[in-house]
């Protein structure tokens, strides 16, 4: 009887244990270490064009269509516009009237002396094929030409 | 030849008048003196006899309980996303490398101790994504989910893939931290 109850006693010591226990286990962490983002590109393939071939059509905000783009920032941002009349680009030099004709993006007129501010926002922004509306206004009267420029946009964080 | 001619007196002279009574009484005294060695050694005797008639095996009884261990290549992983990992939505993927080792069937979970990191922003632990053997990335909550299931193995490594969303609107610069991902034996 004695050794029936150690049996007992030692078959319970060795498998309480086992049973009693939590399942084992391990455990990590995970760190993240994130810093400012901002990813801007313009999607437009081909210029934009408008052709002034109506008196009409001068002395009014003529729509050229739309600056396509992708706008990500996990922080506040803003966005500056300037004029460039160079040669980048294929561009004919010094042909634009920067200083008789409205060119704005957004609404915001922008000029080749110094960029401007056209878009901003406190807040983080993730947009994706999002447009600014390109307008134009060239008084009358104005010569016969092909005039051209790039519009240099840059995103920044604040 | 002589002591053949003894009587009974004469050889226990110093017993009761009896010389016969003696002589039992003698013989019945020694008996009880020898009655209990006489014993064991007969009890040895038919215990060698009965050892040598028939195979006894000694019996050696073992517990072997359930065993399983688990241990993982690093207490944390840090990372530090870059600005494309940010667009595409993903940090790249990180590797824990799991190492277990159990004489059972056995069963993998993973879960998180709370809902949320610690960072500028409560960001959620369904952030996590975990992913064992090919499988889909599946995200992490409080409650164990099984990662992956084997066999007895020794030391066998199971790679567990981790990535972490990423949202651009919300996941703002700064320390994110989060603790713990837990991994644990699932009872079969």
């Amino acid at each position: 009887m004695r050794k029936l109850v150690f049996s007992v006693f030692l078959f319970i010591l060795l498998t309480v244990p086992s049973n009693a226990e939590p399942e084992p286990g391990t455990d990590g962490s995970l760190i993240i270490f994130l810093g400012p983002v901002q990813f801007f590109v313009v999607n437009n393939s081909s210029p934009l064009t408008f052709t002034y071939d109506q008196y009409s059509d001068f002395g009014v905000a003529q729509d050229l269509g739309d600056v396509n783009y992708d706008l990500i920032s996990n922080v506040a941002w803003q966005v500056w516009g300037q004029i460039l009349d160079g040669t980048g680009g294929g561009q004919t030099a010094d042909d634009w009237d920067g200083s008789n004709w409205t060119l704005s993006v957004n609404g915001v007129a922008v000029n080749e002396t110094s960029a401007v501010i056209i878009d901003s926002d406190p807040n983080p922004a993730n947009r994706d094929d999002a447009l600014w509306e390109v307008l134009l206004s060239i008084p009358w009267p104005e010569s016969v030409g092909t005039p051209d420029c790039q519009i240099e946009l840059t995103a920044e964080t604040v | 030849m002589q002591r053949m001619n003894f009587s009974e007196t004469e050889r226990y002279p110093d017993t009761c008048q009896h010389g016969r009574c003696s002589v039992l009484h003698a013989t019945i005294s020694n008996r009880i003196v020898l009655s209990l060695p006489f014993t064991v050694i007969m009890l040895l005797v038919f215990a060698c006899a009965a050892h040598a008639d028939s195979t006894h095996n000694s019996g050696i009884s073992i517990v072997i309980s359930e065993v399983k261990v688990l241990s993982v290549d690093a207490d944390s992983l840090t990372l530090s996303p870059a600005a494309p990992e940010v667009i595409v939505g993903w940090t790249e993927t990180q590797i824990w490398n799991v190492t277990i080792s159990a004489n059972v069937e056995w069963a993998l979970t993973i879960r998180g101790t709370t809902s949320t990191w610690d960072g500028p922003w409560l960001k959620p632990v369904g952030d996590i994504f975990f992913s064992c053997g090919g499988s889909d990335f599946t995200p992490i909550e409080t409650e164990p989910l099984r990662v992956c299931t084997g066999g007895p193995s020794n030391n066998e490594i199971r790679p567990i893939n981790f990535k972490i969303a990423l949202d651009p609107l919300k996941d703002i610069p700064g320390e994110y931290f989060y603790g713990y991902i837990v991994l644990e034996f699932e009872t079969l």
